[in-house]
């Protein structure tokens, strides 16, 4: 257990020396202060006076969750073909380090680093929403740390396709799997809203597929993250908790990592 | 030591190393010696536990050589060594010693110690991407020697150096052996081999032809290099 947690601080210290990391930080914190004019407006969906600061903030929010799953996706391709190109596998592995500890690391690692740089724009943007209201929301905090389930999921998803398949591949196709689950799951959320109701009557509200009742729930974690932040209910899909299959998935694409991973050669 | 015991290692058809069996006593210096794609690294590799073998048994000290806890007296020096560019000298090996089970000031002393020994000290602090190939030789031999290891494996450690950085390899194994240390060494070149091992085995096609010590194969006042050429040719046959 010690190993691993010391190859995960090893991980975060490894991607912190690079300097992209700090000029990415800087941009993402730049974005968000050059976008709180948006939040002072007023604006008009379908005829009707909404709330720019509550609404606009919460799209921002999703952007920083989807802008990071993208970053995610990108720091953890690379992972193992770069430590065994540059020697740090082979360093790890002839001491007395076991194969899950590296590779739980590793994943460990990178996920606590996107989370943490996923949370530090998201506060920003609970102090931006702070200093123009003077509300508190924590909402925000727990949304952002309902949200990195989804980091792991995907920086778990990105580290198995990268053991059989090519770096920028097994990240596109990990991408492809969480762009599936938003369109489908979105998809419904959109047809079964009272919007939609409204817009079209005669089309009548459908039960779910079997499949997308059990696809990785990505897009449900992130309506219920958002929940948080509105306090409104959540209304899930499927019969268990979005959370609880993302979970379940993340300790199944890890597991399938550790097990390809220890019979793989060094 | 290390026993070797009906080792086979097949990648699809091909069998990289053919029911191998030997033993290597402690202190015991012996050289694995063989072509490319004899199937050197190929069981370096299984001893490592890297490579897990398609049939046979490694043990290490009686244990298994795929069981982590055999890693703890094990130092290891891969052919063509890589430092990741972006660490210094310094936190390589500092890394070496804390994943060996060392912290804090006892990690320092024993990174210190090390350096001394690949006379790399002065030079620690400066990025390895900007070492030459020998530093980054003794920089692996150094990481191979944290914690002072009773088995240090050497997969081609002179392997690019020019004659100097071959000498400075030399003497670091030759001050090994009087320590003790059981030392099993990957070597093409020859007169290496010669003057720093005690045993050697030839390897071809994965198979062992001959396994004795460096002095009974020399026996006939030829030299290494001309015993090994016959050995293979005879085998290419």
């Amino acid at each position: 257990m010690k190993m691993f947690i010391k190859i995960a601080r090893y991980t975060i210290i490894d991607q912190m020396r690079a300097k992209s990391f700090y000029i990415l930080m800087a941009m993402g914190i730049g974005f968000l202060f050059l976008m709180r004019g948006c939040y002072s407006a007023d604006y008009v969906v379908n005829g009707q006076q909404i709330q720019g600061l509550q609404s606009v903030s919460r799209i921002i929010f999703q952007i920083i969750v989807m802008g990071m799953l993208l970053m995610a996706s990108l720091m953890s391709m690379r992972i193992f073909t770069r430590d065994q190109n540059d020697g740090s596998m082979q360093m790890f592995l002839s001491r007395p380090v076991k194969r899950w500890e590296y590779v739980l690391g590793r994943i460990i690692g990178t996920w606590l680093l996107s989370s943490a740089f996923m949370l530090v724009l998201h506060l920003t943007m609970f102090s931006i929403v702070w200093s123009h209201t003077g509300e508190v929301n924590l909402g925000y905090i727990q949304a952002s740390l309902v949200c990195s389930a989804n980091l792991l999921f995907v920086i778990a998803a990105v580290c198995l396709f990268s053991l059989f398949m090519p770096d920028f591949i097994s990240a596109l196709f990990a991408i492809g799997l969480v762009c599936t689950g938003f369109a489908s799951d979105g998809g419904y959320r959109l047809l079964n809203s009272e919007m939609f109701s409204t817009m079209a009557p005669s089309i009548p509200k459908s039960a779910p597929a079997l499949w997308r009742i059990f696809y990785p729930k990505l897009f449900m974690v992130q309506a219920w993250a958002d929940s948080l932040i509105s306090q409104d209910t959540f209304i899930g899909l499927g019969p268990v908790h979005p959370l609880i299959n993302v979970l379940a998935f993340i300790i199944l694409l890890i597991s399938l990592t550790l097990l390809i991973f220890n019979k793989r050669s060094i | 030591m290390i026993e070797l015991d009906g080792v086979t290692k097949k990648f699809g058809n091909l069998k990289a190393v053919d029911n191998v069996s030997y033993q290597i006593k402690k202190g015991e210096s012996f050289a694995l010696l063989g072509p490319n794609g004899a199937g050197k690294t190929t069981i370096i590799k299984m001893l490592l536990g890297f490579i897990s073998p398609t049939s046979g048994r490694i043990t290490i000290k009686g244990i298994p050589s795929f069981e982590t806890k055999t890693r703890n007296n094990i130092g290891y020096i891969a052919e063509q060594h890589r430092i990741p560019p972006y660490l210094s000298g310094f936190q390589y090996l500092h890394r070496h010693a804390s994943l060996s089970g060392l912290s804090g000031k006892k990690a320092q002393l024993e990174v210190e110690r090390v350096l001394e020994i690949v006379s790399m000290s002065g030079r620690e602090k400066e990025k390895s991407a900007g070492y030459s190939k020998g530093m980054k030789q003794r920089i692996g031999v150094a990481g191979a020697l944290i914690g002072t290891p009773e088995l240090l494996i050497l997969d081609e450690p002179v392997s690019g150096l020019d004659p100097m950085g071959i000498r400075d390899i030399r003497n670091i194994i030759d001050t090994l052996k009087s320590h003790e240390i059981t030392i099993v060494l990957n070597s093409h070149l020859l007169s290496e081999v010669e003057k720093t091992c005690d045993t050697a085995a030839i390897i071809h096609k994965g198979k062992i032809l001959v396994k004795d010590s460096i002095n009974s194969i020399m026996a006939h006042g030829e030299s290494l290099e001309d015993i090994f050429v016959k050995y293979i040719t005879r085998n290419n046959k």
